[in-house]
């Protein structure tokens, strides 16, 4: 092989393997900025729900029985989400899931944070969100 | 030597671009996904599940420890509170270090779970409770921990 032959075929490899990784950078840069706006997105709808929606009487004293009549799809911020929640309390009693099943290989993201559910009384428990992309 | 010469140039200006396209993939990653907002939410909803959510009826967890930090003969006794709280704690957020500490001038009441080392988010708040001595304030913080 002549040495032309070599320094072309070189030069070519080099700069394909540099535009294969500047390829899968960009990806990933744009996999990770879509998970972070999924996971922004989340926590207002997380916010949204305790302190509004399912609200007993008081911002974040949830109701659990609004869970089943909950819209599970709405648009937060630019773009629109799907989503489905849960909820239990410390003795085990538990609320759903309600909502959609979450489609198979699309980004998603879990939330789970501690809310004070209005039974008789008010008591401790937690609620679980989980949301993607509509 | 021209070949050569012609290789080691094609090989360093390669070089150049395999580390600007690292650093690229590393700084994608690095600024990753952050999970300063999701601790935040959770410290405030912690906040507020032991504000509103009763111990007995019409005692809030918030509430009970500031008697029990405060008074001779609080609502609910201090060895039957601390396990509930600690439960509540531990229960909402599982795999997390959480400390509740209430402050006075004079004292201070703490409770902790979980383990960890940095504090990943804090809510800070205050509540007023009437003494045999007048109206005090207590100033509670809770704290996340995380690895």
């Amino acid at each position: 092989m002549s040495p032309k032959l070599l320094r072309v075929l070189f030069a070519f490899l080099f700069l394909l393997s540099f535009g294969l990784l500047l390829a899968s950078s960009y990806l990933r840069v744009e996999e990770l900025a879509g998970a972070e706006a999924l996971a922004d997105s989340s926590c207002s709808l997380l916010i949204r729900l305790c302190a509004e929606e399912l609200s007993a009487g008081k911002p974040y004293l949830v109701n659990p029985s609004g869970l089943s009549s909950l819209e599970f799809r709405r648009r937060v911020g630019e773009r629109e989400v799907e989503f489905r929640v849960w909820a239990e309390d410390a003795d085990g009693r538990r609320w759903g899931p309600f909502g959609p099943s979450p489609p198979e290989g699309r980004q998603r993201c879990s939330l789970t944070a501690p809310v004070s559910l209005l039974e008789n009384r008010p008591v401790p428990g937690r609620m679980g969100l989980e949301v993607w992309w509509a | 030597m021209r070949g050569m010469a012609d290789l080691l140039s094609i090989a360093s200006m390669f070089f150049l671009l395999l580390t600007a396209s690292g650093v690229l993939f590393l700084s994608s990653s690095s600024f990753g996904l952050s999970s300063a907002r999701y601790a935040e939410l959770r410290a405030e909803q912690l906040y507020r599940t032991l504000e509103l959510s009763e111990v007995v009826p019409g005692v809030g967890y918030l509430r009970a420890a500031a008697e029990v930090l405060l008074l001779e003969d609080p609502a609910v006794p201090e060895d039957e509170l601390r396990p509930s709280l600690e439960g509540v704690m531990e229960f909402g957020l599982e795999n997390l270090g959480v400390v509740l500490e209430l402050r006075t001038e004079n004292a201070v009441w703490r409770a902790a779970v979980g383990k960890g080392e940095r504090k990943l988010a804090c809510r800070r708040g205050a509540l007023t409770l009437a003494t045999p001595t007048g109206l005090v304030t207590v100033e509670v913080e809770v704290r996340l921990l995380g690895p």
